[in-house]
């Protein structure tokens, strides 16, 4: 990724030589700009992207704020936690790397061999994002359900409305209209309620300044769909039996066509939360690099052509990464909104031929 | 520069042109739909939307695959 | 950056505990009484209106059964007028009959008494008249036959005389 927005740039700038060596990892580049005290032109996408991603420490912009947590489970050394990544280096059971500006990153090795350990369990700065989304929407939703609580009849008021309409929303045109069954609709409305403000949170937490977007990981979107995997698949075996379940492995053809039509099945089955992964992240991620890239083109143009032209570039920068922006703002609701109603609609399709024989009954 | 890294920004290029004709004409079928009758207007948006999201997923796994070309290499 | 297409099973792990942690306490403390609330209202705001419903069918109800009412009164009141005139007409008829009869009998008594009257005066008038001619018959004759023979005899010419 590094390479390819670093390239295209570079090759604009006719300077191949240094390219190559950046290619290999932006660990040498950071290290350089760090001596010098100044980034070369070549340096100035992949320091802006390396913000993408997750991370081991906390930072808002260039400040860091505090390291993380580290939790190691390995099959030789046992579970072990430590309060930082520093404090780990320090205890000397487990290795590093630590970049220029004392910046961790995986993978952690035993110290011993040098071998990646087991599973690295640690707390990193895109828990914490979603960690942040999880207290704000809970706080949100409970402070509004005590209202509910205390005066169930009342007519809304102030951010109640905004929410109600939200969750009448999803209820009436997300959740109801796809999901198969009225039973299992109802039961399933708290977890679509909270995907979609689970995940339109964490889109928009990305997009408050130095903020980080958890949904921007191919790892959380991944658990996001592994959840909906098993809530697709349970509402369908509880719905329609393990038999019709079975059955509808067959995809409605005749029995000789087996052989074929279960392994299609079967892939489709995992494409589903598969696509739903890579949409989310896919979407979330592009948005971030394009704006990154077009903030980068004022300090590119400004480290390799000289200040002057890094001024005329800025309007044009700016004017573009606003768009960008709202678009990213559109795009932030929109994938939130995506994600729940593809989970419903799989939910629906996964669920739909025992409504059909139920109503052929 | 190595090729994979050509191929990569190539195939970005080629993905994108299929999923904006894709969605270009998912977008005037729905706008046709509106035109002739506006009253299904909710459904019609729903359903652009959920299609335009499966043509975009598509897209974005040979976005993907690219992607995996360029850093895995 | 280059890690970006890492999969990282610690932080996909972390986000399932976080996302099922979340979802329990979004459920306890969030949805369960918002949508409660939800269909606490929806359900009364249902029943005011199935109330309103009824109510107002009920008032049709009520609104016709009065107008019914009101209509059959009409109809009964109609009835009774009708009757009385009919009896009143009866009434008069009966009342002017009456009066007939009463009179024609007062006028046959008069028209009796009348007659009767007439027949005492015809009777003195005869008496009266026999005697003048008896008296003037016997200034006339100057004579003194026997009176007795005389009235006699005038009465018998009396009677030979047409009546009146």
């Amino acid at each position: 990724m590094t390479g390819n927005i670093y390239f295209t740039q570079s090759d604009t700038q006719g300077n191949p030589q240094n390219t190559n060596n950046e290619v290999q990892s932006h660990q040498p580049a950071v290290n350089n700009a760090h001596e010098n005290g100044q980034l070369t032109p070549g340096e100035v996408f992949p320091t802006l992207l390396g913000n993408l991603g997750n991370h081991r420490h906390i930072s808002f912009f260039n400040a860091d704020i505090s390291e993380l947590p580290v939790i190691v489970y390995d099959a030789k050394l046992g579970f072990h936690t430590y309060s930082s990544s520093s404090s780990m280096v320090e205890q000397k059971l487990f290795t590093m790397h630590q970049d220029a500006h004392g910046h961790f990153h995986p993978p952690i090795r035993r110290a011993i061999d040098n071998q990646p350990v087991s599973m690295d369990m640690s707390v990193t700065s895109l828990v914490v994002f979603e960690w942040i989304a999880i207290v704000v929407v809970i706080f949100l939703f409970g402070w509004v359900g005590r209202k509910y609580k205390k005066n169930p009849t009342k007519a809304p008021s102030g951010f109640q409305n905004a929410l109600e309409s939200l969750v009448v929303y999803l209820r009436d045109e997300v959740v109801l209209p796809n999901v198969g069954t009225v039973k299992s609709a109802k039961t399933l409305l708290p977890y679509f309620i909270g995907l979609f403000s689970f995940i339109l949170l964490c889109n928009l937490l990305g997009l408050v300044p130095g903020g980080h977007t958890a949904t921007g990981a191919l790892a959380v979107t991944g658990a996001l769909a592994i959840t909906a995997y098993f809530v697709i698949n349970i509402t369908a075996i509880k719905e329609a039996g393990i038999g019709h379940w079975l059955k509808h492995l067959l995809g409605g053809a005749p029995i000789w066509l087996c052989p074929i039509m279960i392994p299609i099945e079967i892939i489709s089955m995992f494409v589903k939360p598969f696509a739903l992964t890579i949409r989310l992240f896919a979407n979330m991620t592009a948005g971030h690099v394009v704006l990154l890239s077009l903030i980068g083109l004022i300090f590119f143009f400004k480290l390799s052509n000289g200040l002057g032209v890094g001024l005329a570039i800025t309007p044009i920068s700016v004017g573009f990464s606003i768009f960008m922006y709202i678009l990213e703002l559109l795009v932030a609701f929109l994938q939130a909104y995506i994600f729940t109603t593809l989970t419903a609609v799989f939910v629906g399709l996964a669920i739909g031929e025992h409504a059909h024989e139920e109503h052929a009954h | 520069m190595d090729l994979g890294t050509l191929g990569a920004g190539l195939g970005a290029g080629i993905t994108v042109l299929g999923a904006g004709l894709g969605i270009g004409r998912l977008a005037a079928a729905a706008l046709e739909a509106l035109a002739r009758q506006p009253e299904v207007a909710g459904d019609a948006r729903t359903t652009m939307i959920i299609a335009a999201a499966l043509i975009e997923g598509v897209a974005l796994f040979s976005c993907v695959i690219c992607m995996l070309l360029v850093v895995m290499k | 950056m280059e890690r970006i297409m890492d999969i990282e099973p610690g932080l996909m792990i972390w986000t399932i505990f976080s996302f099922l942690i979340f979802l329990a306490i979004l459920v306890k403390f969030g949805t369960k009484p918002l949508l409660n609330g939800l269909n606490a209202r929806e359900n009364r705001i249902k029943e005011a209106i199935e109330n309103a419903d009824k109510a107002n069918e009920q008032a049709q109800k009520i609104l016709k059964e009065t107008d019914e009412k009101l209509s059959t009164a009409q109809i009964e009141m109609a009835e009774i007028v009708r009757k009385g005139k009919v009896q009143a007409e009866e009434l008069i008829k009966k009342a002017s009959d009456e009066a007939d009869k009463v009179k024609k009998q007062k006028v046959d008594e008069a028209i009796r008494e009348i007659e009767r009257n007439k027949e005492n005066a015809i009777k003195q008038l005869r008496t009266e008249v026999a005697s003048l001619v008896v008296a003037a018959t016997e200034k006339i004759l100057d004579e003194t036959l026997d009176k007795e023979k005389h009235y006699k005899m005038v009465e018998s010419y009396i009677a030979k005389l047409p009546n009146n």
